[in-house]
């Protein structure tokens, strides 16, 4: 333990970091560092996982080719997640609270173009994680340093998002593997671009805490306010 | 013929497996289910064609390997229907719905959407499975590649 952990000061800067991360799709063409590269995989490194089997293993990636290529199952894994979203109406009931029908539109048109994640292809740097299988649970070990890294990236001031879109569907997965030459015992998990931002993105909405937390038994919120 | 109706409740309970673990997200994981047998034994006899053809060529391989007694299909822009007749995983996908699982997988409709994706050069997704009685409707639709 530091001596400032446990600190106010150290509290609200951690809180601050976390309020702080977003999902970030616009990127400056300034490179990310070597060291801010190495603070965001020791970051990862140190996150909790089972029995410390530490099943993760990170593939960082500059070549442009392999970025675009990236990008591009992205696209169309997110294009054809939303658009069979649209088709099974699914989409709809997401957005019914928006009234605006052009913005709904809108909406729908942006995420069935699978432009929310073909962005990955501008990124100057994009780090995949791959999990290895023989693990008690490989996607939960690999969430734990994902999130360790994306708040190592918030604490950079830089911006990145956690993409699952190339690897959600298993046809997709297999060609990711494919492509940064994943062993079998090994399947990627997420990809993380990541850059200098073009600027701070609004905070998506968040539940209340009232919401979302509950006193011994799930029923009863466990803040009143 | 080994004991179907076994066959078709393990396949309800890996199902429910995948559900529990992974949510919607499981639909993803299980797009591949059923397909390799399919393609070890008939993907040199398919030949690229249009979407009508293929589709026709599917079923008549499922007839074959008496996996369904008949299926018809219609398309709609970028969207297909498929209606697969006495489908023998048709119980397997009763029982979800029993058991207030979603159905997140056809293996009929994955071997159509393999053989779309791969001859035609699409990237198909299913949408969902409808059950009537005997019958179930699988509704894929399909992306362009370029």
């Amino acid at each position: 333990m530091t001596d400032k952990q446990g600190s106010t000061e150290i509290r609200d800067l951690v809180m601050d970091i976390i309020y702080k991360r977003r999902s970030v799709r616009r990127f400056t063409d300034e490179p990310v560092s070597e060291e801010d590269l190495k603070m965001i995989v020791e970051a990862a490194r140190w996150a909790p996982s089972g029995e410390n089997s530490q099943g993760w293993r990170f593939v960082i990636i500059k070549d442009k080719e392999i970025i675009k290529k990236l990008g591009e199952i992205s696209g169309y894994g997110s294009a054809r997640r939303f658009t069979g979203e649209f088709v099974s109406k699914r989409l709809h009931k997401r957005f019914s609270g928006l009234q605006d029908e052009e913005k709904k539109k809108k909406a729908f048109e942006k995420l069935m173009s699978g432009n929310v994640s073909r962005f990955v292809s501008t990124a100057p740097v994009v780090i995949a994680v791959v999990g290895k299988k023989d693990v008690w649970d490989v996607q939960l070990d690999n969430a734990a340093a994902i999130e360790n890294m994306l708040i190592m990236v918030s604490a950079l001031g830089l911006g990145a998002t956690w993409v699952i879109a190339p690897c959600t569907d298993i046809r997709d997965e297999i060609e990711v593997n494919k492509l940064l030459g994943v062993t079998k015992d090994y399947k990627v998990i997420s990809i993380i671009p990541i850059g200098h931002m073009e600027r701070l993105p609004n905070p998506r909405p968040r539940l209340e805490l009232k919401e979302i937390t509950f006193e011994n038994k799930m029923g009863t919120p466990y803040f009143k306010e | 013929m080994a004991n179907t109706a076994y066959l078709n409740s393990i396949i309800k309970d890996l199902t429910d497996v995948l559900w529990e673990e992974h949510g919607t997200g499981a639909k993803y994981r299980t797009t591949l289910v059923g397909v390799e047998y399919f393609v070890d034994k008939y993907a040199d006899k398919l030949t690229k064609d249009d979407i009508g053809c293929t589709v026709t060529a599917v079923i008549d391989i499922l007839k074959k390997e008496e996996l369904i007694s008949d299926a018809t299909f219609e398309q709609e822009d970028f969207v297909l229907k498929v209606k697969f007749k006495s489908c023998v995983h048709l119980e397997t996908e009763k029982q979800l719905l029993d058991s207030n699982i979603k159905i997140i997988n056809c293996p009929c409709a994955n071997i159509v959407m393999h053989f779309i994706d791969n001859l035609i050069g699409k990237y198909s997704e299913l949408v969902n499975v409808d059950i009537d009685q005997d019958e179930c409707t699988a509704t894929i639709c399909m992306m362009k590649s370029d």
